[in-house]
């Protein structure tokens, strides 16, 4: 018996396991299994505390276009799923989506806002809401002070604060389809003083956006409605170092001198200032790009890239910048003038990423040869331009028709089966760069977004590169 | 950096001894997946042969075919995707041989591949289920555990399988 009992004991590997290899065990159940990661306690007394330390998010999607009464229903079990877990010490996560809103919920959400803010001190908050009939959530003032928060994002709210705001551990905030006041974002931002990224989705009412904390220096800004085609939305932002503009963005305003930090931009927006008004539209993206001349990387989408090869075709020449690396996306033929035309001003570009990542198969196919045309093309064009004007650019064309030079060209293409017996098809370095630097650099951006597939990852990114057709010379 | 480059061409190559005696020839890039052999590749121990004194064989088996898969350059995200399902789809006791293995041997991705597999086969199951799959033997009075039950009766509501697969 005594024996059988040691067999036994020895035998649950799994209880011998350290605590926290149990509690990141617990924690990988999914989502929806939170009530497992408590059941836990009844297992032995060696589990009966641990799934305290499991750190549990409540995640609440309503159902699309389900009937009045299934949203109730579901409204309840939220109510019922936070009484649950009133007492649990370590909800890191709360978020509630796609509630369709009435007045009639305020109070509801009121008690959601409570749990997050006051009772459970999560340190994610999501609110998302959905319009019905323009009615608005307001935010409730006792929400406008707290300590645990580091994420936020409110959507379809009214942000009204009485007294100061007091978000202080705050590091990422986004706010969505909200009215704003240049008052209320001045009284947010000042309450949020260790904020490191801010987004605005669809806002609308702000005009002067002053960004003036050390700490917040990334700023996303997608779909910019302002109510009159007269006013701008100025960005006073010395400290941002990385901007994305996304969406239909009109009428923003941004000048070198007012971002002066800036290290990247990304301009996917599309702006459109209605009637064809193509002069308008071209002299908005001439001022964005004087705006953001100092910056070292760039991305362009692909409105940006068309209307360069409208004002290229006029004649217009992008002013001299800084730029040292250009992301692009997949290129149809018409864009290459408005391409090559960034090539003679941009004499700082070590780095020009083609990402044909989100284009379908059948189209790579046709990409591949083309990608060959774009590639003489481009070097074509650029020994062209460049041959004289500068003696650090010298280019060599071998007879694999592989540049080396300053100039590094990636063509990013992805985990398409067309290329699977191809690999260095997915990732190739067509003009490459003699300075290993620029790689690492390049890849450094890559893994930070997280777009570089795995295997090009952490070690594996310099023998992936190094395998790759290219001629030893070029490192 | 171009040192660097040029280094992990050349391919040197580490010696892993298991506890049963068995040694392993493999790539020191490969290797290196594992924080506790990099340490002490850096530290200079790696000259002679790497004694993995908690790892059996089947099991250091294992964690190479894990490592070299995903070192590979020629197989992609999908490829690795059905590596790893397929890796997982073995009898619990090898599962936590790897998982204590990982960790002793500090490979992140493989630890929460055998987390993710452990936590898979305790999804849905009722507390006994759960006790019988891992052998964990209740330590609590039947009295004992009503209190506890009692406690977050939420907790032990619903649909829950009864089945030891």
């Amino acid at each position: 018996m005594e024996m059988q009992r040691k067999i036994t004991a020895r035998e649950d590997r799994l209880s011998n396991l350290p605590d926290e290899i149990l509690i990141h065990i617990l924690s990988m159940l999914p989502r929806w299994h939170n009530k497992e990661v408590v059941r836990s306690s009844v297992l032995s007394r060696r589990w009966r505390f641990l799934w305290k330390s499991v750190p549990i998010s409540l995640d609440f999607d309503f159902p699309i276009r389900e009937s009045e009464n299934d949203n109730l229903l579901y409204l309840a079990s939220i109510h019922r799923e936070l009484y649950y877990w009133r007492n649990c010490e370590k909800i890191q996560k709360f978020r509630v989506w796609r509630l369709r809103y009435e007045d009639r919920f305020a109070k509801d959400i009121d008690l959601w806002v409570h749990f997050a803010i006051k009772v459970a001190n999560v340190e994610s908050f999501a609110l998302g809401i959905i319009d019905t009939n323009h009615q608005r959530y307001e935010f409730p003032q006792f929400a406008y002070k707290n300590a645990s928060l580091s994420y936020l994002a409110l959507w379809y709210c009214q942000l009204n604060p009485t007294g100061s705001v007091n978000w202080s551990n705050l590091v990422s905030l986004s706010l969505g389809s909200l009215p704003l006041t240049d008052g209320v974002m001045e009284k947010v931002l000042s309450g949020c003083p260790n904020l490191e990224c801010l987004e605005l989705d669809s806002v609308s009412g702000i005009h002067r956006l002053e960004i003036s904390s050390v700490k917040l220096t990334k700023l996303t800004i997608r779909n910019y409605l302002s109510e009159n085609p007269d006013l701008w939305l100025e960005i006073l932002a010395p400290y941002i170092q990385n901007l994305q503009l996304s969406g239909y963005c009109i009428n923003i305003c941004i000048r070198q001198r007012n971002v002066a930090s800036l290290v990247t931009a990304a301009l996917h927006l599309i702006f459109d200032f209605g009637n064809h008004d193509l002069e308008k539209e071209g002299s908005y993206l001439k001022e964005l790009l004087h705006g953001i001349a100092h910056v070292e990387n760039l991305e362009l989408g692909p409105w940006c890239i068309e209307f360069l090869s409208v004002l290229e075709l006029k004649g217009w020449q992008p002013p001299p910048s800084n730029w040292k690396f250009l992301e692009l996306p997949a290129l149809q033929q018409l864009d290459l003038p408005g391409l090559c035309s960034f090539l003679p001003c941009s004499l700082d570009l070590e780095a020009l990423v083609i990402d044909w990542r989100y284009n379908d198969e059948e189209r790579l196919g046709q990409h591949l040869n083309f990608e060959k045309k774009a590639r003489r093309s481009l070097a074509e064009h650029a020994i062209e331009k460049r041959t004289g004007e500068s003696s650090i650019l010298k280019y060599h064309v071998s007879s694999q028709k592989v540049l080396t030079g300053r100039l590094l060209l990636l063509i990013i293409g992805g985990g398409c089966t067309q290329l699977k017996n191809q690999p260095h098809h997915c990732f190739s370095v067509i003009v490459c760069h003699p300075d290993f630097f620029t790689l690492n650099k390049v890849f450094n951006l890559f893994n930070n977004r997280f777009i570089v597939p795995r295997r090009f990852c952490n070690s594996r990114q310099h023998k992936t590169i190094s395998e790759s057709q290219l001629p030893p010379k070029c490192f | 950096m171009a040192e660097a480059a040029s280094s992990t061409i050349e391919k040197n190559n580490l010696t892993l001894k298991s506890s049963y005696g068995d040694e392993f020839v493999l790539e020191e890039s490969i290797a290196i997946q594992s924080v506790t052999i990099k340490n002490m590749v850096e530290d200079g121990c790696s000259s002679s042969v790497i004694p993995l004194s908690k790892v059996d064989t089947g099991t250091l088996i294992k964690v190479i075919e894990y490592m070299k898969m995903h070192s590979s350059t020629s197989s992609n995200e999908e490829e690795i995707q059905n590596f790893d399902k397929e890796f997982v789809r073995i009898s619990i006791k090898t599962i936590l041989n790897i998982l204590e293995a990982a960790n002793f041997l500090d490979i992140r991705s493989l630890l929460d591949l055998c987390a993710e597999a452990v936590a898979n086969r305790i999804k849905n199951k009722t507390p006994e289920v759960v006790r019988k799959i891992f052998n964990i033997t209740s330590d609590f009075t039947p009295e004992e555990e009503a209190e506890i039950r009692n406690e977050t009766p939420w907790a032990f509501e619903g649909d829950l399988d009864h089945s030891l697969d």
